[in-house]
């Protein structure tokens, strides 16, 4: 019982007062509960017309046909009625009441008829029971379908296989079947005891099923924010990571890359960064079982660390959920603060066996290049650096000026990162079921080769088998599905992307033909022979079975099982060195894997109470993931042929062995009620407990009350051009745990190297047992509105996330002994924003068809408040008001015309430049807003899709960081330092050349410059993402019996613009995963491969 | 079938409600395979011995670090012993004496001095709670905690002057401490030093000469009094060592820097096999990677000039390459870039020191013949002649000091320490290094601990 008997203090006094606020709202939504019907809505205003002209009126309004005798109406007289917001049925009652005609309903028409006198009398006694069963239109059952009886309060919901059973009803009563997904039906009862109801699925965007986590919902009757990206768009893009298909699709979320290179990784962050110093990764759930998102790698090749998710096949996929505010996360409870990305694979249909093909190659390219110097230009600026030195230029301190050719040119750039690079890509699969069987497999395989110098395939290839299988009862199913992917990276050690600065004169080769060096200097022709191969491994297993215990009640189970490995090599040859300074040959090896295992034992419950529909659901789950790596390396081969194998090596070091044990466990619930389809309230509670924290520290509570009100629904509703109105409201406590294992531990651990035969021990951290779980508090507010029959839907949610007791790294000061310790800070962290998602069909008339999406974000990031920060390690770091991302610098007030040194405010004016004494705010790293904009154009069979992404943002320009050289060191600039101070008096923005360390202008560059705003700048951009242009061959290849044979051209990439003064204004040098403004010049790092431009041309077919 | 159901409803439902009811086991997980909590790292002598042996791994498990290129080089580029050929920023700060406070080998020689400390100050509170370690495992690991920690304050105090002492775990009150009067480290210093002395035994714990022992204590108190004047002590503490038979001066200078010469006093084992054949770090950095081709540290002429002609070990501890017409110098002392298998050890303390201290501190004193004998076994044994007999106390500290720079020169930083301490620096290095002022004897605190800790100000001159 003790996993209640503690409090751990998360539920707050704060949080059940608003708990409180909601549930008033929602009483209050309640007792405007009337016993209203399900129909559809109606307004008359009519004095005095034909019975025809009212139900032409209800026609054109409802879409409902009319069948009569025109003889029966003909001595029916004339009518008036008013009626605002009524059901069909109501206004049919009106409209009839005096006629002697009665009607039914039968799908979308209406049937007027003589009453005899006798259905009246049956009409009033006949009670009968009536059954049947609701189906898809394969036929497969659809299990907890609303039944509901017209008129009366009297209602039920399927079982598993569909069945329904309604005791006791009018034998002429109207049915009216609802299910999520589909389009509601009325169906008359007319007397049969058994039915079988069809339902068919809904092409209303609204009525679409919504995955949320352990269950689905629609977007109509949704208490939370959840925003989804379907197959069709993931198609359109000819990428290898499903990561960067979501880029810019979906509002809330924030997707960088970190390089260009095949695999690398992306910064992902739903509505913002929560955490100061911790993870603020979201929680990937792949079919139920979570993903890790943490890199594999052990050491670093030129794409950096590599995304785990990036083996996994877009294709396979069938959609991604974004769940974001607390309604859709609470349920993941302590994983749920950075928001949870739901990944569902694809699943076999019913129906024939049908085999598809889909290829698709192109050609890569970087999407931007800067302007360098050329080598007048360049030397130009060399030697008046030197002249403003008064310094001798010598063959040792200017080799370019003295030693190397004055009109040589060559492009590194172009040379190192302009190639041209290659993609394939093709995949088969089948898939088919039956009534009780349905599988699917598939097959693909990936080729990329770079655009950097030397050769460097990246090829992946993977097989994906789902199965899904029911009893002949339907009581009993069960559901497998099995990933299976491999991906063979080969790469090199660095990106060379920071080596397109280098001498345009510097020699590439020696005139016997081998690598120039100069001194100790580099060539990175030369790094093209450090070999880097990466292969990871991914299996994702998970299964799920379900048996229904009565027509309520389900019981399942998930179960999940990954096993991800990846294996490195990196080999340093001795033709990859300066030979000068060469010390043999070594190679590195790297082993990593992560296993994990879930179950999740969960009970639902679907019935209907009362006046609406109840939904409980209650779980719970058992987690473990063991992750194992090493790191090797091996020297002193006897041959450089031998590099890839260890054993030949005659000497091995350890680098790093690492173990870590992480185990998770929860109970979970949600309370669903639906009253009316027109009052939804939602409720989810977790418990969670984690390996992560130390004895009497494990256990945490989250929870979230979402209520949704669907006012177009009312009586007193009557906005014609409204078709759909919805405000829904969510808050509620989800937690982080991104801390790492063992952090409680007071523990010892490899030193690295044996000493005098000793194997040497260090403490592997300071000790401090006593932290706890992050909370995070989300607040969110939205209004839906569907215009014009839905053709046209708007949502614009406003959202505040706060986060406390902020689980972090703790800056200490080097001189405690560590540079950090895992604590909860105190601080308090707002992410506050608005949302606006907008989908439109514009034109939908047979053979043309336009639609528009548009979606942007408004975030805000802001220190609420941080108690002690004044005398804390992170002073320098923070300011409460300011956002957690900020970078401080020195503001740049120009070049002394008298000395070409740049200036500087001199904030407390002491008449020096002082770190943080003189720094003022220069910008923050997270975007101000972002958003994309998808038009789909589709002319017969052509179809057409254009996708924009804009992200406003500011970043460091190429002059910013610790790696920058000054004007005039021996590096090249872009044509942007032309007009540099060249002489007394001149005025101009661009300090003066300088090489010599004791300048005072080399001085002010290299400790004030690079870290100012001068530096710092605006990195928006427009990007043309995606262009998708496919035309439908099917009409001509029928008489092959292929199907679905489509020939298309997708384009990635393809326009950028923007004023960002550097490569790509995406990855603009910051690796925003690590950006942690705790020294915010360290973590700059050297420029890496811009995105790639892409062009494919592809096929696709099925037989 | 209905009461199968229920059988299997409370079947799941009992599956369910288990972690309800204390499965709290489920995530209490061991400690993992590869970590050693305290408790268990000081519960015997041989895990207790391999907290210790930690220490000295790190210290010389990469280039450029603090038992190696970080405590040697920098303060010799400082001063006139000999400067890196190429032009790279964070080697010109130490050589133009320009140091910024960003500069990475000065944050890195802070950060991992304190983290020395730290894992000293752990291996000291975890003995003191320990009963599983004997008692002369204890002696010999406290003896060498504490040696290490004095060790890395006589650097940082030396070198940064005011620093905070900070002398146990409790990172929540070190991570704000402000920094402590330069004397009372140095006293702290004496006291480690001292205690160490008296805590280790004259044998190694080790068959190599690669941990500290009592000589190693003893020679470090010796010249932690030199440096505080104390000439008394100093040299009552040389002589005991000078006095000790394990240590003797090798006639063959070009054996003096093997691994366990009998010469040593401390010696930091290679432990790093990740770079083939590295002996020693400063080897590999020092010794050109072809015979006949350039080295990448060449010595000031000054020094190169301070030799009198003859000495031994001009010929023996330098070597001489030639490029463009001109011939160049670099420290010779450590004879291998890289082989295997092992044949040096960084030298960290070493007998000769001990005649150097004890002939200053007898100076002065004013027992000038003593100091003259001091000097001249160490002469003699670089084939030059005795000192005159009839130099004043001056001119015997003079030749001190050029038996100093002469003998010691690539250790340590033992030429930068003189200049500064004998107050000669600026006047000495003014002509090769004409920015030089006195604010830069002392080195600025590094930025990243100034951010990190707000009680801590800046030494004059840097900002």
């Amino acid at each position: 019982m003790q996993f209640f008997a503690k409090s751990s203090g998360i539920l707050t006094a704060q949080f059940f007062k608003s708990m409180k606020i909601l549930a008033i709202i929602l009483l209050a939504f309640c007792m405007q509960v009337s016993a209203e019907s399900f129909g559809q809505k109606v307004n008359l205003d009519l004095k005095n017309v034909e019975i025809q002209t009212a139900l032409k009126e209800i026609r054109k309004q409802t879409g409902y046909l009319f069948f009569y005798k025109s003889e029966d109406l003909k001595n029916a007289g004339r009518i008036s009625i008013q009626i605002r917001n009524g059901g069909v049925e109501d206004a049919m009652d009106k409209i009839l009441a005096h006629t002697g005609l009665y009607f039914e309903i039968i799908d979308k028409t209406i049937i007027l008829k003589k009453t005899t006198g006798k259905e009246v009398g049956l009409i009033k006694n006949m009670a009968i029971d009536v059954s049947g069963t609701v189906t898809d239109q394969s036929g497969k059952p659809l299990a907890g379908a609303t039944v509901a009886v017209r008129g009366t309060s009297h209602a039920t919901s399927t079982d598993a296989q569909g069945n329904f059973t309604l005791n006791n009803i009018n034998e002429n009563a109207t049915l009216l079947i609802s299910f999520v997904g589909y389009h509601s039906k009325t169906v008359q009862v007319q007397n049969q005891s058994r039915l079988t109801i069809v339902m068919e699925l809904a092409i209303n965007q609204l009525d679409e099923t919504v995955i949320i986590g352990y269950g689905t919902t629609s977007k109509r009757y949704n208490t939370g924010s959840v925003s989804s990206i379907t197959n069709e768009v993931i198609e359109n893009q000819p990428v290898n990571d499903p990561i960067s298909a979501l880029q810019g699709r979906v509002s809330g979320l924030m997707i960088t890359s970190s390089s260009g290179m095949a695999g690398s990784g992306y910064s992902v962050r739903v509505r913002g960064e929560n955490s100061i110093k911790q993870g603020n990764d979201p929680l990937y759930i792949i079919d139920g079982v979570p993903f890790i998102s943490e890199s594999l790698n052990t050491f670093e090749g030129a794409n950096g660390l590599q995304n785990p998710l990036s083996t996994i096949n877009p294709n396979d996929i069938e959609r991604i959920d974004v769940l974001k505010d607390a309604d859709a996360t609470a349920i993941y409870g302590s994983r749920g603060a950075n928001g949870v990305i739901l990944i569902t694979t694809k699943s076999g249909k019913k129906g024939g066996s049908k085999v598809s093909f889909n290829v698709y190659t192109g050609v890569t390219k970087i999407n931007r290049k800067l302007n360098f110097l050329n080598t007048p230009q360049y030397l130009q600026m060399r030697e008046a650096a030197f002249r403003l030195d008064s310094v001798a230029a010598t063959e040792t301190n200017a080799p370019d000026l003295k030693l190397w050719n004055q009109n040589d040119y060559t492009d590194w750039q172009d040379l190192l990162i302009g190639g041209t690079g290659n993609v394939f890509a093709g995949q088969a699969g089948v898939s088919g079921g039956t009534d009780q069987t349905s599988f699917i497999l598939s097959t693909n395989y990936r080729k990329e080769t770079s655009v950097m110098y030397g050769n460097m395939p990246y090829q992946k290839g993977g097989a994906h088998l789902g199965i899904n299988h029911s009893s002949k009862n339907k009581k009993f199913n069960v559901t497998g599905s099995v990933i299976y992917s491999m991906d063979d990276n080969e790469n090199i050690a660095t990106d060379l992307t920071m080596y397109i600065n280098l001498p345009p004169n510097m020699p590439k080769y020696n005139d016997d033909g081998s690598l120039y060096f100069f001194g100790t200097g580099e060539n990175p022709l030369s790094y093209a022979n450090r070999k880097y191969k990466s292969n990871s491994y991914t299996f994702l297993g998970n299964g799920t079975a379900r048996y229904s215990l009565t027509k309520d009640l389900d019981v399942k189970a998930n179960f999940g099982f990954t096993d991800i490995r990846m294996d490195q090599i990196l080999t340093l040859p001795e033709s990859s060195f300066n030979p000068q300074t060469y010390a043999g040959s070594s190679s590195q090896f790297g082993n990593s894997s992560v296993r994990s295992y879930v179950v999740e034992p969960q009970l639902e419950f679907n019935r209907i109470v009362g006046p609406g529909k109840l939904q409980v659901l209650a779980g719970a789950s058992w987690q473990q993931n063991t992750s194992e790596s090493k790191y090797l390396l091996g020297s002193g081969y006897s041959s450089d042929a031998l590099l890839k194998d260890i054993s030949s090596a005659t000497s091995i070091t350890v680098r790093s062995s690492n173990y870590a044990l992480y185990r998770y466990q929860s109970v979970f619930g949600r309370v669903n009620y639906n009253i009316q389809r027109k009052y939804v309230i939602n409720g989810s509670f977790r418990r969670d407990a984690s390996s992560r924290f130390g004895p009497g520290n494990q256990f945490g509570n989250f929870g979230a009350v979402g209520a949704a009100w669907i006012f177009s629904q009312e009586n007193f509703f009557n906005i014609p051009a409204l078709s759909f109105g919805k405000i829904r409201m969510s808050y509620g406590t989800t937690g982080n745990d991104q801390i790492g294992d063992y952090q409680y531990l007071d523990s010892w651990a490899s030193a690295g190297f044996p000493y005098g035969g000793v194997s040497g021990l260090a403490p592997a951290r300071v000790y401090n047992p006593d932290y706890g779980w992050e909370v995070n508090k989300k607040f969110e507010a939205a209004i839906d509105l569907g215009f014009m029959d839905d053709k046209l839907l708007i949502s614009a949610g406003y959202y505040n996330n706060r986060s406390s007791n902020q689980l972090v790294g703790y800056t200490l000061s080097s001189q405690s002994g560590f540079t950090e310790y895992t604590a909860n800070l105190p601080a308090k962290v707002q992410n506050s924003g608005v949302e606006i998602d907008i989908s439109s069909t514009n034109v939908n008339n047979g053979n043309f068809q336009w639609n528009t999406s548009f979606n942007m974000s408004i975030p805000k990031n802001k220190l609420l408040s941080y108690p002690g920060l004044e005398s804390s390690s992170d002073a320098a770091s923070y300011e409460v008001g300011q956002s957690i991302r900020m970078i401080k610098g020195y503001h740049f007030t120009g070049v002394d015309p008298a000395t070409g040194n740049p200036m500087f405010l001199d904030v407390n004016k002491d008449g020096f430049y002082t770190e943080d004494d003189d720094y003022i705010v220069i910008g923050q790293t997270m975007p101000k807003f972002f958003g994309g904009l998808s038009n789909t154009i589709s002319y017969k069979n052509l179809t057409l899709d254009i996708f924009f992404q804009f992200v406003k943002q500011e970043a460091p320009l190429l002059d910013y960081g610790p790696l920058v050289g000054t004007i005039g060191s021996r590096i090249n600039k872009t044509t942007d330092v032309l007009g540099y101070w060249n002489g007394y008096g001149e005025q101009t923005e661009i300090p003066r050349p300088t090489t010599t360390t004791t300048e005072d202008a080399y001085k002010l560059f290299r400790n004030q410059y690079r870290y100012s705003d001068a530096a710092w700048g605006d990195a928006s951009y427009i990007r043309l993402k995606n262009v998708a242009i496919s035309y439908d061959l099917s009409k001509l290849t029928q008489a092959w019996k292929m199907q679905g044979t489509t020939i298309y051209v997708q384009g990635e990439n393809l326009v950028t613009f923007t004023k960002y003064k550097g490569l790509d204004p995406e990855i603009n040098g910051f690796d925003r995963r690590f950006v942690y403004p705790i020294n915010p010049f360290g973590s700059v790092k050297s420029p890496k491969l811009p995105v790639l431009r892409t062009l494919t041309i592809g096929l696709k077919f099925s037989l | 079938m209905q009461h199968n159901n229920k059988y299997f409803a409370f079947l799941l439902i009992s599956f369910i409600a288990i972690p309800f009811f204390g499965c709290k086991k489920y995530v209490e997980i061991p400690p993992p395979e590869n970590q050693l909590v305290t408790e268990n790292a000081f519960s015997d002598d041989r895990t207790a011995d391999a907290t210790m042996a930690g220490v000295y791994s790190i210290m010389n498990a990469y280039n450029y670090q603090f038992g190696n290129v970080l405590s040697s080089f920098m303060p010799a580029f400082g001063a006139d012993e000999f400067y890196y050929a190429f032009s790279t920023s964070s080697f010109d700060e130490f050589k133009n004496n320009s140091l910024t406070p960003d500069n990475s080998y000065l944050r890195s020689f802070w950060e991992s001095s304190y983290s020395f400390i730290y894992h000293a100050n752990a291996v000291i509170e975890g003995l003191q709670k320990s009963t599983g370690v004997s008692e002369a495992m204890k002696n010999q690991l406290m003896g060498e905690a504490k040696f290490v920690r004095g060790f890395c304050y006589f650097y940082l105090a030396n070198r940064f002057g005011d620093v905070p002492l900070i002398l146990n775990t409790d990172y929540k009150v070190n991570t704000s401490m402000p920094r402590t009067e330069k004397a009372k480290v140095m006293d702290a210093v004496v006291a480690d030093f001292s205690d160490a002395q008296t805590l280790l035994s004259d044998n190694y714990i080790s068959t190599e000469r690669i941990r500290p022992n009592k000589a190693a204590a003893t020679t470090m108190l010796a010249r932690t009094y030199l440096f505080l004047g104390k000439w008394n002590e100093a040299a009552t503490e040389a002589t005991k060592v000078i006095n000790n038979p394990k240590y003797h001066l090798l006639d063959n200078l070009n054996n003096v820097f093997l691994k366990n010469s009998e010469e040593a006093i401390w010696q930091l084992q290679s432990v790093n096999k990740s770079t083939a054949g590295v002996n020693t770090w400063e080897g590999f950095n020092l010794v050109p990677f072809s015979p006949t081709g350039r080295a990448y540290y060449n010595l000031y002429n000054e020094l190169v000039n301070a030799f009198e002609p003859g000495d031994a070990r001009f010929a023996n501890w330098t070597k001489s390459y030639v490029t463009g017409g001109k011939t160049y110098y670099f420290p010779y002392k450590y004879k291998i870039r890289t082989a295997t298998p092992v044949q040096e050890y960084t030298m960290v303390i070493r007998f000769a020191e001990l005649y150097l201290i004890r002939a200053e501190a007898l100076t002065q004193q004013n027992k000038l013949d003593e100091a003259r004998a001091d000097l001249d076994v160490i002469r003699e044994r670089a084939e030059l002649s005795d000192l005159a007999v009839d130099l004043n106390k001056d001119q015997i500290l003079a030749a001190v000091a050029q038996e100093r720079r002469v003998e010691l020169f690539a250790e340590w930083g033992h030429r930068w320490f003189d200049l500064i301490r004998t107050g000669k620096a600026v006047e000495v290095l003014k002509p090769i290094k004409p920015d030089i002022t006195v604010n830069d004897l002392v080195y600025p605190i590094p930025r990243s601990a100034m951010r990190t800790n707000p009680a801590l100000t800046q030494n004059e001159g840097y900002n």
